[in-house]
């Protein structure tokens, strides 16, 4: 019995090849497998590797629409500067409608919107930005003095905006602009539908809390700043007194 | 660069209501089980309204934060605090609620779902008042809003929503009437007919 476990063939018979072929690749395959550092097959319990994806395959694909994924990203990101560049383009290059505004009458640079919706009679007079041509009344009690006040220019990337208000008995009853982006044709059309719609809410509101107008965003910030500055001015009347 | 941060935040704004638009009818698309069978597997619109919700969600952080960046007079509390503007109140807490609305709908979702699937799905509907509100936004706020090509941008976005959710809603009454139908026919649903499986095999990855 140990002499077969020694000798598997009879003796004299010759060795089968297929076994010393079988003997090579065995030992090719451990030594390969040292090399690599992985243990021997039978050694250790090692988890079976995952299998490896086959081109096309998209069973284990984590994201099926990976390529539409990426297609609506970049179709974003160049949607995004495309429409801006656009947007800037129309900006610059729009055209001019030719609408009448009235002239401030002397001494100014400004042209002036005369408030469409004012209750007082007064001619939008300005004066320098940074006086304020009030009259001193007793205090009401909205805070503000009776006059003429010119808030400060604020100045946005398109142009000036400043403000003159009128006020009677403590209210504010009438805006004038002194001056407004008028550069182009463009700005002009934007801002005589914006101003009037920014005066008529001054009306309403008594205050510089005047709502923003839709696509003349930088209008309405600068004239809310000189809105302030020319209420301010209204008010410092007052306080003196 | 201030010239350059208004036009983005501009630009962007739109890019993000559309993607808004797109991902909405996406996932009605994939949730109506009307994404066919062949080539657009249920996954595949799946992954590309995740994506899509993702980019909106993206897109609407670069709008707040160029938004913030141009001289436009927007802080932080008018950016995150519904309210706080003085001016142009409205508009500018609809943006704030809309973006909260999105950061809810996204954040329960991805990367993980939050809540049990019921509940989920409730709060994931948010996303149909923030595309409403998102436009009423724009529209108030938006310098773009009164050109033409913005409102031919919008009906074709009020098109590309409203055309999976009358597929939807189709959807919805064949399945009660295939179901009223069977209710109507007891005797043919007693008879014996071919044996179907109790439940369908999963699959995955879908058909090809």
């Amino acid at each position: 019995m140990s002499d077969f476990a020694e000798h598997p063939f009879p003796s004299g018979a010759a060795e089968n090849p297929a076994d010393d072929r079988l003997a090579m690749l065995t030992r090719r395959s451990a030594e390969r497998r040292r090399a690599l550092g992985a243990p021997s097959p039978g050694t250790a319990a090692t988890p079976a590797p995952p299998p490896r994806r086959r081109p096309g395959d998209r069973r284990a694909r984590r994201h099926p629409a990976r390529g539409s994924r990426l297609a609506a990203l970049a179709l974003s990101v160049v949607s995004t500067l495309g429409l801006g560049a656009f947007l800037e383009h129309s900006n610059a290059s729009s055209g001019s409608s030719s609408i009448p505004l009235a002239t401030v009458p002397s001494g100014t640079s400004g042209t002036s919107i005369p408030n469409a919706g004012g209750t007082s009679s007064s001619s939008s007079t300005s004066s320098s930005s940074s006086t304020a041509a009030g009259t001193a009344v007793p205090p009401t009690s909205n805070g503000l003095g009776d006059g003429t006040f010119t808030g400060s220019a604020s100045t946005n990337k398109y142009g000036n905006v400043q403000a003159q208000i009128v006020v009677a008995n403590g209210q504010i009853t009438n805006v004038a602009m002194v001056q407004y982006p008028d550069r182009d044709g463009k700005s002009v059309r934007i801002n005589s539908d914006a101003i009037p719609r920014l005066i008529a809410g001054t009306l309403r509101a008594q205050s510089a809390k005047v709502n923003s107008v839709s696509g003349a965003t930088y209008t309405s910030t600068s004239y809310q700043h000189s809105l302030q500055s020319a209420i301010d001015k209204a008010r410092a009347v007052t306080a003196s007194t | 660069m201030q010239s350059t941060l208004w036009f983005l935040t501009r630009a962007s704004g739109i890019v993000a209501m559309v993607l808004i638009v797109a991902a909405i009818a996406d996932g009605l698309v994939f949730s109506g089980r009307e994404a066919g069978k062949q080539r657009l597997r249920p996954a595949w619109w799946l992954d590309l309204h995740r994506g899509l919700g993702g980019y909106a969600l993206i897109f609407t952080g670069l709008h707040v934060l160029t938004a913030f960046g141009s001289d436009l007079g927007v802080g932080i509390a008018q950016i995150f605090v519904p309210n706080a503007s003085a001016t142009s109140t409205t508009a500018f807490t609809l943006g704030v609620l809309a973006m909260y609305g999105m950061l809810i709908s996204v954040f329960t979702t991805w990367p993980k779902r939050l809540l049990p699937r019921k509940a989920w799905h409730v709060v994931h509907l948010v996303a149909f008042p923030v595309a409403i509100v998102t436009g009423i936004h724009a529209y108030l706020l938006g310098t773009d809003a009164r050109a033409p090509w913005y409102t031919m941008l919008t009906l074709v976005l009020v098109a590309v929503a409203m055309y999976p959710i009358g597929l939807r809603l189709t959807g919805i009454y064949r399945r009660r009437r295939g179901q009223e139908l069977r209710e109507l026919q007891p005797i043919a649903a007693d008879r014996p007919g071919p044996r179907r499986r109790a439940v369908a095999p999963a699959r995955r990855g879908g058909s090809r």
